[in-house]
């Protein structure tokens, strides 16, 4: 099991990133680790890696890839890129029908698809003692039961039009504010804001009722539930729903693309969504003497700080060094990640079938 | 000596040979995933695990549940509307096709009509989106014209799923009715003029009753397809249109296959179920149409 973060665990993950900037750093250019004792296998091995689909997501695995490549010509390194939603079902499918022939070998998986991988025995464990970059991530960031290990952590927050809502919306209870009856919009589905009704009607992760409850009468507040990112960009962008929840990290790439839009760390916290490296089940050895390599390069700080600049997620390796402009944001502010909340993500994977369910049910049938 | 066994009349083995290749997909490919879908509808899923065993939970979870008969419902009412809408735009447009003289303008006509089967059902929905949204080209109008004051919401709703999926499909309703309308003896018109009937009476008394197989076969195909339809529904129906491929795909994606194996199984029965019902009802006019030709 992991440790579940706390927000001491953040700030002290954000302040040794600020702190070491302000030092003058170790610098970002420093190459990666190499891999030790020279174990990686000699003959040709191909692997496919699993790559976030959407904005930036893609663009430090791609990069990190054709480096890899062309320091170790052996190796192949092919890019599945997906929403863990629509690819880790298809992973499911793979290891039930063909369990040596996983459709990928490794790659970025949230919190979330990695507590459903933990219990479906999709992960590998990593040899941590063989990566030498593990003794400079984060301690929080490193699971006891070595199911991957953290790469980066994102926040779900609000992301709200600038040019239709101002002033900004400050709290999760905006969502449900009747000045924004019709306003709102959701991915399908969305568990997240019905967690915080829950939390502030008695309930919580353990018992959701109060939360499905809540939304199942202010279901009229949600205009519309998008099935994709450039739906949802199109939709808050073109007014048609300005106010969500989202991610700050895809939030901000798309504002960075030049769309109208905010993020907003709620007053009462925002939560917090911890992104891992994992290394499949049904592996050969060789392709996993190789992943073991790959994900440890990643985790070097030159990689690391490519992945928290491009995803926008706080690094988790110590010695990386954040950009000023990433410094400033809202999402690393002290108080934002003082305030940060954790989840227990087993639970969530034990209930998210059922918790779909209800979210069709209960609040869909509803809008 | 016994004479030999005569071959019913019109009985041909190579015709029958000619549906192996067909025959042997369909049993390889379709009914053998079918099966396998069955035996995944019988396993059992709890606490977003597969356990060992079996169980018919998940059929009295799927029919005992109101929410799932609204969903059929949904899925049912927007097979039924589509299907009404494209008969009632496709018969007429294929009657305007076949009536064109000149060749070129019926190519057009055919272009026009086919090509957004050209594009992919994504691009196409997302076109509608830009037309019907709030701030979309419709509303634009209307607001400008000062016909409405507010956008009308149309994007996200039921009738914008309609809107879409008769665009869509309407091909499928024409093509048959234009090979029906090709196959009629013009004779038979001129014969209905001589025999004194005018020009409506001739359409309803001669021209629609022998055409009528034509619009089965397209209301068949458009309410197969518009109640299999996942893509326009997820993207422009904005959560309030549940239709049965919806489900089916989040339960895939929330990993409770055996649940989206009934589903689909539920899907099948209620294509093959209305269609069976269609060709019933229509079984009397078709035939007397054939007797005719």
């Amino acid at each position: 099991m992991a440790k579940q973060l706390t927000r001491r665990d953040f700030l002290i993950m954000t302040s040794a990133a600020a702190a070491l900037a302000a030092c003058g750093g170790t610098g970002a250019s420093r190459a990666a680790s190499p891999s030790p004792g020279g174990k990686l296998p000699k003959g040709p091995v191909t692997v496919t890696m699993f790559v976030f689909l959407g904005g930036d997501l893609g663009k430090m695995p791609k990069a990190f890839a054709q480096d890899y490549m062309s320091r170790h010509r052996n190796v192949k390194i092919e890019i599945y890129e997906d929403s863990n939603t629509v690819g880790y079902p298809k992973m499911l499918a793979a290891k039930q029908t063909t369990p040596n022939q996983p459709l990928v070998n490794f790659g970025f998986f949230n919190a979330q698809t990695t507590a459903q991988g933990i219990l479906d025995g999709m992960w590998n464990r990593l040899d941590y003692d063989a990566m030498s970059n593990v003794k400079d991530v984060l301690p929080i960031f490193r699971r006891e039961d070595r199911y991957g290990i953290g790469v980066g952590s994102d926040q779900l927050g609000l992301v709200y039009n600038t040019r239709l809502i101002s002033p900004a919306p400050t709290s999760w209870t905006d969502l449900w504010d009747s000045k924004y009856k019709g306003k709102v919009t959701f991915f399908d589905y969305y568990w997240y804001p019905v967690y915080i009704a829950a939390k502030m009607n008695g309930g919580g992760l353990q018992n959701m009722q109060p939360g499905w409850d809540f939304w199942k009468a202010h279901a009229k507040q949600i205009r519309t539930i998008v099935t994709s990112n450039p739906q949802y960009l199109d939709v808050l962008s073109n007014g048609t729903a300005p106010l969500t929840s989202y991610f700050n990290g895809t939030a901000l790439q798309w504002k960075g693309g030049g769309a109208p839009l905010e993020y907003v760390p709620p007053r009462e916290g925002a939560i917090s969504v911890p992104v891992y490296l994992q290394s499949v089940q049904g592996n050969t050895n060789d392709q996993n003497e190789v992943v073991t390599d790959i994900i440890n390069q990643m985790l070097s700080p030159k990689w690391n700080q490519q992945w928290a600049v491009t995803s926008v997620e706080v690094p988790t390796n110590q010695k990386v060094q954040l950009p000023d402009a990433m410094r400033s944001l809202p999402a690393f502010q002290r108080a934002t990640v003082e305030k940060l909340q954790t989840v227990d993500w087993t639970v969530v994977a034990r209930n998210n079938a059922d918790w779909r369910q209800k979210w069709d049910q209960d609040i869909k049938a509803n809008i | 000596m016994r004479a030999p066994a005569r071959r019913p009349a019109g009985w041909r083995p190579d015709g029958y040979l000619f549906l192996l290749p067909a025959l042997s997909v369909l049993v390889l490919f379709f009914l053998a995933a079918m099966a396998v879908l069955l035996s995944f509808s019988f396993e059992r899923f709890v606490g977003g695990r597969f356990l060992p065993g079996t169980t018919t939970g998940n059929f009295t979870t799927f029919l005992g549940g109101h929410y799932y008969w609204s969903v059929i419902a949904t899925t049912v009412k927007l097979g039924t509307v589509t299907t009404f809408l494209c008969a009632l735009i496709g018969y007429p447009t294929a009657y305007a096709l076949n009536a064109m003289r000149r060749p070129l303008v019926r190519n057009l006509g055919y272009f026009a009509l086919f090509a957004p089967l050209l594009t992919s059902v994504i691009v196409r929905s997302y076109g509608w989106s830009l037309l019907l949204g709030d701030h979309g080209f419709i509303n634009q109008i209307l607001l400008s014209l000062h016909v409405v004051r507010t956008p009308v919401p149309m994007l996200y709703e039921f009738s914008g799923v309609v809107i879409a999926l008769v665009h869509i499909l309407l091909p499928f309703m024409v093509f048959p009715v234009v090979s029906v309308l090709g196959q009629l003896d013009p004779a038979l018109k001129l014969a209905s003029a001589d025999l004194g009937a005018n020009r409506l009476q001739t359409f309803f008394r001669v021209t629609l009753p022998l055409t009528v197989q034509g619009l089965v076969v397209g209301c068949e195909l458009v309410f197969a397809l518009s109640i299999s339809a996942f893509a326009t529904p997820s993207l422009l129906g904005g959560g309030r249109v549940q239709v049965l491929p919806a489900l089916i795909y989040n339960e895939v994606g929330g990993l409770n296959w055996p649940l989206a194996a009934v589903e689909s199984y539920a899907l099948l029965v209620l294509a093959l179920a209305v269609i069976g019902i269609f060709t019933l009802l229509l079984r009397g006019p078709v035939a007397r149409s054939r007797g005719a030709t």
